[in-house]
């Protein structure tokens, strides 16, 4: 059993071969009389030689290791880590999606092309914008490529504004994608209820306001109340206002960003439209806009001209291509199948869903730790170790002892305004029963703070690895696999 | 376990301590988020369960056990009038942010 437990490398063994191939019935060459010398390693390449067998236990016991959505309750916060159902997957295997090619000819990919096209208008729907760009590869790019459109805007006017105003609630993104888009980024703060301060906001505009990047519900979970009196202020000063639509699982059938006054929309589709997390990507992020923007979305756009699909390239002040091909198709895919299995109705039901079970899980919670904004909330709600901090418990501690019951931790210390932060989103998939489950760990491990508190400041205790000094892993980070550490490690472990 | 201090942090530290009725702690305070930041600062409060002390000089200074595994032999506290207490070196974790050479 060992074996699960190393490295590739270290079960590789010189001359083991996981393939059986026929001998070669060409002639043998060879490669230095092929290729100039400096392109020639003096040593092979220390590649693992394992048996098939080999590879693919060690590939199963890695992905043991490893927490998603289908190991078990996943509540981080402001990532929406719902159910992604299996039926997305079926319907991105079939063949007339899976063996197309985007260097096709278009009239041999009509289906694939309606897809696109469909949930262009479906996305546009949802968000009550007036067209879609599918290309953008992730939130963030989304927020980069809605930008350059803001950017675009206000120089077709004779403009060049140079400040995007950001609440500081804002995902961390917000700010860096300004930054990438070439404008400076003022922060606003938040008032005592954990919403904009339209006073603080009325200061900051003025006709140097390129735009406001806003999510609404915010990170705090809390709704923007005086969005339609944000919308007007930013307006009125010629800006625009951007929706950062990493909380939309709260409000899909309920409201749009459009109804709210926003003019760019990004959504997150790996988060509200149940395509995969997993892996760092691929994910999606379309962006949304109103009919002045249209002009500046992305090429080349997909549209439909008489009942044909077709790919518009002309189109004289667009930013450009932000993705080659036409986005992340298979994660668009997965998308669009959620969107039509679900339907209006079942859309709003999500919302509703997530909203009363992350009400459920807030007020069961509440007692136990400090609640700054207790209230209401959509999605998602923020609690803080604050009580745990002051017996010498804090809150990252917490989220270890977590991972001793089989959860994913909620995100933690975000957002920033709020001490010892825990941001918890159950989404709408997980069942009564696994929100009490979940709760009375949480309660568990708070009466542990005052009964018991070293199981907590030494957890994990029954993961595959217990708690990492993250002090060495910074300042010493193994970060290349070489043998004489492999060796090292051994002799440590040992 | 010993840190570092320069006369100018000791000094000033003896100053609060006189003066002031809490006791001075160095504090872990983190940000996250995408990645996880830690920096360090010393601030004067009531002591908190499973604390622990350093004695230098006669100055007890306090750490929670947070805090404590991020404070080694090489950890340094001084003072400026300028920029007030600054310990050691901000300690950012997580592949987002870990610079490689």
């Amino acid at each position: 059993m060992v074996d699960y437990n190393n490295l590739i490398f270290e079960i590789s063994r010189q001359g083991r071969v996981g393939s059986s191939l026929p001998a070669s019935d060409v002639e043998h060459v060879d490669i230095n009389d092929k290729l100039p010398k400096h392109l020639i390693r003096d040593l092979p390449a220390e590649l693992p030689e394992v048996s098939e067998l080999q590879l693919v236990r060690h590939y199963t016991a890695l992905s043991n290791k490893n927490h998603g959505i289908d190991n078990g309750f996943y509540p981080l916060g402001s990532c929406t880590m719902k159910y992604n159902p299996k039926i997305n997957e079926d319907v991105a295997r079939l063949e007339g999606f899976s063996r197309i090619h985007p260097y096709q000819p278009t009239e041999t990919v009509q289906g694939a092309l309606e897809v696109l096209y469909e949930l262009q208008e479906e996305l546009a729907a949802i968000t009550g914008m007036d067209a879609v760009t599918l290309q953008p590869s992730a939130g963030a790019q989304g927020e980069w490529t809605g930008l350059m459109m803001v950017k675009a805007y206000h120089k077709q006017k004779g403009e060049a504004r140079t400040k995007v105003l950001v609440p500081d609630s804002a995902h961390g993104t917000n700010p860096a994608s300004a930054s990438v888009a070439g404008f400076d980024t003022i922060t606003i703060p938040s008032n005592e209820h954990g919403l904009v301060d339209l006073g603080e906001l009325k200061k900051h505009v003025d006709d140097n306001t390129a735009a406001l990047m806003l999510t609404n519900p915010n990170t705090l979970g809390l709704f923007e109340k005086e969005i339609v009196e944000i919308a007007k202020v930013v307006h009125e000063a010629g800006g625009l206002l951007y929706y950062d639509g990493a909380n939309a699982n709260a409000i899909l059938g309920k409201t749009t960003p459009g109804q709210m006054g926003f003019d760019i929309v990004h959504l997150n589709l790996h988060k509200t439209f149940t395509t995969p997390h997993g892996g760092g990507g691929p994910g999606a992020g379309p962006v949304g806009v109103k009919k002045k923007l249209i002009p500046f979305l992305p090429v080349p756009r997909v549209e439909k001209v008489n009942e044909v699909y077709v790919l518009d390239f002309n189109q004289p002040l667009s930013i450009g291509r932000v993705k080659g091909y036409h986005g992340n198709f298979g994660i668009l895919l997965r998308a669009y199948t959620y969107i039509r299995t679900m339907g209006a109705e079942g859309l709003r039901q999500v919302s509703e869903s997530a909203v009363l079970h992350a009400n459920y899980l807030r007020k069961k919670l509440e007692p136990y730790f400090d609640a700054p904004y207790s209230q209401i909330c959509k999605h998602e709600f923020v609690l803080s170790g604050s009580r745990q901090k002051s017996l010498g418990v804090r809150t990252l501690d917490m989220a270890k002892r977590l991972l001793d019951f089989g959860y994913h931790p909620p995100t933690i210390y975000f957002p920033l305004n709020v001490e010892e932060c825990l941001m918890i989103e159950p989404t709408e998939t997980e069942s009564k029963e696994t929100l009490d489950a979940f709760a009375d760990v949480m309660i568990q491990i708070a009466k542990e703070v005052e009964d018991n508190p070293v199981v907590v400041l030494d957890a994990p205790h029954t993961t595959v690895i217990g708690r990492l000094d993250e002090v060495q892993a910074a300042r010493q980070p193994i970060l290349r696999y070489t043998k004489e550490k492999a060796v090292n490690r051994e002799t440590v472990m040992s | 376990m010993m840190i570092k201090m320069t006369e100018s942090a000791m000094n000033k530290l003896k100053e609060m301590v006189v003066n002031g009725e809490q006791t001075p702690r160095i504090d872990a305070e983190i940000a996250g988020g995408c990645g996880m930041t830690v920096k360090f600062s010393i601030v004067f409060d009531e002591p908190r369960r499973n604390d622990s002390i350093i004695e230098m000089d006669g100055i007890q200074i306090r750490l929670d056990r947070f805090t404590k595994r991020f404070i080694d032999e090489g950890t340094q506290i001084d003072y400026s009038d300028e920029h007030g207490f600054l310990v050691g070196e901000s300690f950012v974790s997580s592949a987002c942010a870990i610079e490689i050479d």
